[in-house]
């Protein structure tokens, strides 16, 4: 599995994993694209009537996959990863908490020094965590909408609030996201593990030192046998 | 000045007999066969016999000022003309009934697809509902900006009950009837549907005043706006950090870090 | 208002931009908007018509699309030129494009399956040759005669074809015709009404001025107002925003009880002992209009008293055999004088011209011929003497103090008004009731004046006409050039009662019944115009005239729902005597399943039509139809039908036609035969030869009076306040009365009585109390003691009320949101409760004299006395046919059993108590 590794780099993200993770940014995104309108009224008048019915589509429309393919992609094609992911996600170190307290002064400062990570960052679990319990409300109150016509208009009462502020929520955690890997000068390395999987051995040593040790001491111990 | 068109209701000569819901009905093309209307007449006893009083109560949307069902239209399809007459938009409408659960006099239903294709063969292809929307009453908009005549439930009403005009004319019919009307007029502040009482007394029988539910208040009022200012912040931040991370030089090839 | 749309748009693109542009900092903007189609006003055109849900013919304009070809009615409105109803319209006319429109319209002629039964609905359609092929054959191969056949028309023949129905009876020589609503309501509630006033027909010849009244008494009278009847709400509301008074008698809280300012839930049929007694306060307390009644009633006129019989001293040989003279006790010259009879309108004047001063009270002792003689008025005061407050007390269950303060603010009002009524073939009292409501409002002087009883335009013209042809010396060529109660009576007794009058040797069915009870002892019934009293016998084979059976075997039904609106009819119609049954009609009715052809009607939008006044206006105009839209299927005018089938008997329409109405009738010949032969219909000749004529009378040209019609949906040739001032009745006419007076006693049910034998009870000339029989033994003022009887009450929702209303899918869907009430049999909540009964019970009500029985569903409710139900009456549908009507509500008309009464034959629909469980 390993043995075709490029040379430099170190394989951070399996295929299904990678899969869900688009699946659910690219629907995510479309989502909060042709939501806009919903939150932000000014936005329906800039769209025009057409806009607005191809925007409600849209909507309606990649609420499908949203809802229905990323968990499929995570369990069926990717299983071990997902575990392992969520197994770090709620697993709280004291250097998480120390990297998650450094954040905000190192957002400000490339050279702001930040505790040794391992294969999630901080940051990262707190975005995970956001993700999953968003995504979990976002699909249960957009589905009780939808269905409004059968479970009454009341619903609406509460679907449609929690739907609005938690998208509004969402929306600010996937711009730090996206900010991170396409915008700030030293984690744009990230992006190609979830490209291709593989992410520069140098950004992964420098990023996720914890990671990187626990990977290469594994290595070696393969290497020993 | 702008004109602020509402409706005086003269409880003291409805004889209930039920023609402007008819003539709305009609006029509007609304969906009566599924129980449909945009007006109702409600029949409002108390006592008991013989010291009893029957009153016929006609009821339609209230074209509240700031209307709740405006504030919570997700698409912007619930409007408000300049003339403060609430409106619909068919056609930005995703029939999502936020609008419905936040209206309080119950002036607003669903124009279902299915109404929709029942509509052509009563009302004839080329009828005014092509789309599902969420329907309510328009005060007759067209009718009385396109035509020049009041509303179809005006117009009709034998008991001449009904009655049409502008607010913010101190000589229209509204202001005339409520300020004739004496201790029995009743009109809700930022409501455009007064009542004349048959009675001084009987204030409990017009619909309540227009006030946001809590939901809507909460949500529009304190929540939405927060989220809002987070993720303004958010966007403030980012760009403050961009600036800053773009002009900041990498100390060394030294180790440094972020998610 | 007056913004054109093309302003709206400008201001939608103007905002549409800025709203762009400010949308981006998220200000809520307003974008180009579809809130409804907004089609240019250029597509559409508003055409007049007459409404006909209901009879009130209000008024109306019909919004019309047109779309190439096709034109489509989209929008109904109130006619605001139109007198009556003032532009107002209520939910049923409304609803006018649902029967238009109805998915259930018969729109080609249907002929029931051989081998099926009537009833069972079993029709297949077949061409208008194969339908009238199918008549003709019946009736030669039955050898029908035409006096075994009735023709019967419905209101809308009421309304607008009267004439027109008789034209083709008169045509054909039959000599039955069964009028709806006249046992319901013409005479049947009005006789009594009627011979104090002088008018025919109520409804159509007076309007009460309700917007000009101070005081208002509704008894008995939901339809009236709260019913409901537009034009009369409309003056009503306008009455009650100028401050008038409404008490409302009622023993259920109607509508018309919810407008009161006093509510009295008096006991059911005793309205009578409070008019009575309304009557005993206001004459004890002489609050009464001394001048009206000394100059323009015939209470002055002195009378003789023998045995209880009350006779006026008068003259015979007068106009129209008439009286030529009565008798006052003059008190310039303190003696008794002549003064002329009809067509005098006062009593000022004596026999030689020479100035009267009647007298209400005779000195006592006065004599003429020998015998005592005092005036009406003293008997009238004798009379009313015994009614006292107390006494209908104990009958009304209304406590005397209120019944003293009611009649005496009333007598103290000015103008003060007392409802005329509408629809009351309720009870054995009614013709008394009625009589004595308008002995109340000749009291107060309220008859022909504002705020009080106000004729409409047509009765003082046809008066005016009728005296114009006295002076010359002239006689009307038929009943309907006769003012008011005179056109009935002469149709009476020189064509319907008169067996000389047709070639057969004849008379009505109604009047061989008559003869056939007096041989046999029996009272029969006074005034039998256009009634069904006999016609279950005449069905049976137990009727004879002239030794010989006289049978009915065949039907000609103009919109007539039998079934619903009479009683007995599902068992005469289904009588295998009866070999034909036609009906003429739009839908499906619960009668015309019991027809063997159906003879498919233009809707009311649909047609050409003759000229009509203005209904119910104390205006003077005409109104005509021009249709709005084209006619579904293969459709006909009824007047095209009778004109069709009578010319396939080789009989003319025209000419009986022409009669009627003193046309000429070769001008109307030939504008009938241009008019065929170009298809148009032969109504459309008759529109076109009466354009004509009333070009003539408005003193302008066809042309104008078409375009009048077409604008305005009328034509208007006086107006209220000018035919008032020259022709008010009776201060410068006469009243229709056989005295031309208001008549405290009635020389027209004098006669009635005397000439058929019937009881003086029902048909009293003067006033009497009349105790309802609701069951055997039981006296008035006597209460109910089962724990599961009540007294019977019947009326209308506002939404549905006749044939034309009742399978209207809006009005239906209108109704289902008051269901309860609308539906429901009304149960006062303790009563109910004892009983186990909630709202929403399925509950079985039983005729405790018949039998009879009916279900529905109860409704409790505080709104209606302990001992009283109360059942909607347009529901009830009971043919499956009717998609909307079908099981809604109770059919009443199954709980009352056919009987009628004697001075009218009205059905004493309520005289009867029923007993309630659970079904």
């Amino acid at each position: 599995m390993m043995t075709s590794k490029p040379k430099g780099k170190v394989f951070r993200f399996g295929l299904g994993y990678r899969l869900a993770h688009w699946n659910n940014a690219i629907f995510f995104l479309l989502l909060l694209l042709s939501g806009l309108m919903f939150v932000f009224k000014g936005v329906s008048g800039l769209l025009g009537e057409a806009g607005v019915v191809w925007a409600d589509r849209i909507h309606r429309a990649a609420a499908w996959p949203y809802t229905f393919l990323t968990i499929p992609l995570l369990a069926f094609m990717a299983g071990k990863e997902t575990k392992e992911w969520l197994k770090h996600v709620f697993t709280w170190t004291k250097d998480d908490i120390a990297f998650v307290a450094a954040f905000p002064k190192a957002l400000f400062n490339r050279n702001y020094p930040l505790p040794a990570q391992d294969k999630f960052n901080g940051g990262e679990k707190i975005n995970s965590m956001l993700t999953i319990f968003g995504t979990v409300v976002m699909i249960v109150t957009g589905w009780t909408m939808a269905l409004s016509q059968y479970l009454g208009p009341q619903v609406m009462a509460w679907a449609l609030p929690i739907h609005d502020v938690t998208a509004i929520l969402l929306g600010a955690v996937i711009m730090g996201h996206m900010w991170l890997s396409l915008v700030h000068p030293d984690n744009k390395a990230a992006m190609p593990g979830m490209v291709n999987g593989y992410v520069d051995e140098h950004f992964a040593k420098h990023h996720y030192a914890k990671w990187y040790k626990a990977m290469k001491d594994e290595r070696s111990a393969e290497a020993a046998d | 000045m702008t004109k602020r068109y509402g409706m005086v209701i003269d409880l003291s000569t409805c004889v209930g007999c039920q023609a402007c819901v008819a003539s709305c009905t009609t006029q509007n093309q609304t969906p009566y066969w599924d129980g449909k209307f945009r007006t109702r007449v409600d029949d409002i006893v108390t006592g008991s016999f013989p010291d009893l009083s029957r009153t016929f109560v006609s009821q339609l949307c209230n074209h509240c000022e700031d209307a709740p069902c405006v504030q919570v239209c997700p698409t912007g399809a619930t409007y408000q003309t300049e003339e403060g007459v609430v409106l619909v938009d068919q056609e930005q409408c995703v029939s999502c009934q936020a609008c419905v659960a936040a209206c309080q006099y119950g002036a607003r239903y669903v124009y279902t697809p299915e109404d929709v294709v029942q509509a052509k063969s009563v009302y004839g292809e080329g009828n005014r509902h092509s789309v599902a929307h969420v329907d309510k009453c328009t005060l007759c908009y067209d009718r009385v900006t396109g035509e020049g005549m009041e509303p179809a439930c005006v117009t009709t009403c034998p008991g001449q009950a009904r009655i049409f005009g502008d607010w913010n004319d101190p000589e229209s019919r509204v202001n005339k009837a409520l300020a004739a009307a004496g201790d029995r007029a009743h009109r809700a502040p930022g409501s455009a549907i007064a009542y004349i009482l048959p009675a001084p007394s009987q204030k409990e029988l017009p619909p309540p005043d227009p006030a946001d539910p809590l939901w809507v208040s909460g949500w529009k009022g304190y929540v939405q706006p927060a989220a809002k200012a987070a993720l303004g912040a958010a966007v403030g931040v980012l760009a403050v950090a961009t600036a800053v991370n773009l002009s900041q030089k990498k100390a060394g090839e030294g180790d440094h870090d972020d998610e | 208002m007056s913004n054109k749309s093309f302003s709206r748009r400008t201001f939608l693109k103007a905002a549409a931009v800025t709203g762009a542009s400010l949308s981006v900092l998220g200000v809520a903007e307003v974008a180009p908007r579809h809130a409804e189609g907004n089609e240019p006003a250029s597509e559409y055109e508003w055409i007049p018509n007459i409404c006909t849900m209901c009879v009130n013919t209000c008024g109306i304009k019909v919004k019309v699309k047109k779309t190439g070809n096709l034109t489509r009615a989209v929008k109904i409105e109130g006619n605001p030129d139109h007198p009556y109803s003032k532009g107002k319209l209520c939910a049923r006319g409304q609803a006018g494009l649902r029967r238009v429109y109805d998915p259930e319209r018969i729109t080609q002629p249907l002929i029931r399956v051989e081998g099926s039964k009537r009833g069972e609905w079993k029709f297949r359609p077949a061409t208008w040759e194969e339908a009238y092929g199918y008549i003709a054959q019946k009736l030669q191969a039955e050898q029908i005669m035409p006096y075994e056949m009735a023709a019967a028309g419905g209101w809308i023949s009421c309304a607008f074809y009267r004439p027109y129905l008789m034209s083709f009876a008169f045509a054909m020589e039959i000599p039955n015709i069964l009028a709806t609503p006249m046992q319901h309501c013409v005479m049947g509630e009005h006789l009594g009404l009627d011979s104090a006033v002088g008018t025919f027909n109520v409804h159509d010849e007076i309007v009460a001025d309700y917007d000009k009244a101070k005081y208002y008494i509704a008894m008995g009278a939901n339809a009236a107002v709260g019913g409901i009847a537009t034009g009369r709400a409309v003056r009503y509301a306008e009455g009650k925003k100028a401050g008038s008074k409404t008490v409302v008698l009622d023993p259920r809280m109607s509508e018309m009880a919810a407008k009161a300012d006093e509510w009295i839930p008096i006991k059911p049929g005793t309205d009578v002992a409070f008019a009575l007694a309304m009557m005993n306060v206001i004459l004890q307390k002489k609050l009464y209009d001394v001048e009206f009644l000394t100059k323009h009633s015939n209470m002055p006129f002195l009378v003789t008293e023998q045995g209880g019989m009350v006779m006026p001293l008068m003259e015979s040989g007068g106009a129209m055999g008439m009286p030529k003279a009565f008798y006052v006790y003059d008190e310039l010259s303190q003696s008794i004088k002549q003064i002329p009879g009809f067509p005098a309108n006062n009593n000022l004047v004596d026999i030689e011209g020479n100035p009267v001063k009647p007298a209400l009270e005779a000195p006592a002792g006065l004599q003429q011929n020998g015998a005592g003689v005092t005036t009406l008025f003293q008997v009238v005061l004798k009379q009313a003497a015994q009614y006292t407050p107390a006494w209908a007390a104990s009958i009304t269950d209304v406590p005397a103090e209120t019944i003293e303060r009611i009649a005496t603010e009333f007598g103290s009002t000015r103008p003060a008004l007392i409802e005329p009524g509408w629809h009351d073939a309720r009870y054995s009292s009614t013709t008394q009731f009625r009589k004595v409501s308008a002995l109340i409002q000749g009291l107060v002087g309220g008859i022909d004046r504002p705020g009080g009883w106000v004729f409409i335009g047509g009765v003082r013209e046809v008066m005016h006409n009728f005296l114009e042809m006295m002076k010359q010396g002239q006689m009307p060529s038929s009943p309907l050039q006769l003012p008011g109660l005179f056109s009935p009576k002469a149709a009476l007794d020189m064509k319907f009662n008169n067996p000389q009058a047709w070639s057969h040797g004849h008379p009505s069915v109604n009047q061989a019944w008559n003869q056939q009870e007096w041989a046999n002892g029996r009272a029969g019934v006074g005034f039998n115009l256009y009634t069904d009293v006999g016609y279950d016998e005449a069905i049976k084979g137990e009727l004879s005239y002239d030794g010989k059976p006289y049978q009915l075997k065949a039907f000609f039904l103009s919109q007539t729902n039998l079934i619903r609106g009479f009683f007995g009819w599902k068992e005469m119609l289904t009588n295998p005597n009866v070999k034909l049954v036609v009906s003429i009609e739009i839908g499906p009715s619960d009668s015309i399943a019991y027809s063997d052809v159906i003879l498919p009607d233009t809707a009311y939008l649909e047609k050409y039509d003759p000229f009509f006044e203005v209904g119910m206006s104390h205006d003077l105009g005409y109104t005509t139809r021009i249709p709005v839209i084209q006619p579904p299927g293969q459709v006909k005018h009824t007047i095209d039908m009778f004109y069709e089938m009578a010319a396939g008997f080789q009989k003319d329409l025209l000419t009986p036609m022409a009669g009627m109405f003193g046309w000429n009738p070769a001008e109307l010949k030939h504008e009938v035969e241009v008019a065929v032969g170009e298809g148009k219909g032969a109504v459309y000749g008759i529109q076109q030869y009466q354009a004509h004529t009333i070009a003539h009378h408005a003193h302008t040209t066809p042309e104008k009076v078409m375009e009048s019609i077409r604008a305005k949906g009328l034509i208007e040739v006086e107006h209220r306040d000018e035919l008032m001032a020259k022709w008010s009745m009776p201060y410068q006419q006469p009243l229709s009365t056989p005295s031309g007076r208001f008549e405290f006693y009635s020389l027209f049910l004098a006669n009635i009585v005397q000439q058929t034998g019937i009881p003086t009870l029902e048909g009293n000339p003067l006033f009497t109390f009349v105790p309802n029989e609701f069951k055997p033994g039981m006296k008035p003022g006597d209460a109910l003691t089962e724990k599961d009887e009540f007294f019977f009450t019947y009326g209308k929702v506002p939404t549905q009320s006749h044939a034309a209303t009742m399978n209207n899918d809006l009005l239906t869907a209108i109704s289902e949101k008051h269901k309860d009430a609308y539906y429901g049999v009304w149960l006062n909540t303790q009563r109910a409760t004892a009983l186990g009964i909630s709202t929403g019970d399925r509950i079985v009500l039983t005729n405790t004299t018949s039998g009879q029985k009916a279900e529905g569903t109860a409704f409790v409710t505080e709104m209606i006395r302990p001992d009283t139900i109360f059942v909607p009456a347009a529901f009830g549908g009971e043919d499956p046919n009717m998609k909307q009507a079908y099981g809604k509500g109770t059919p009443f008309s199954n709980l009352v059993p056919r009987r009628h009464e004697h001075s009218v034959g009205n059905f004493r629909a309520s005289e009867f108590t029923v007993k309630i469980a659970k079904a």
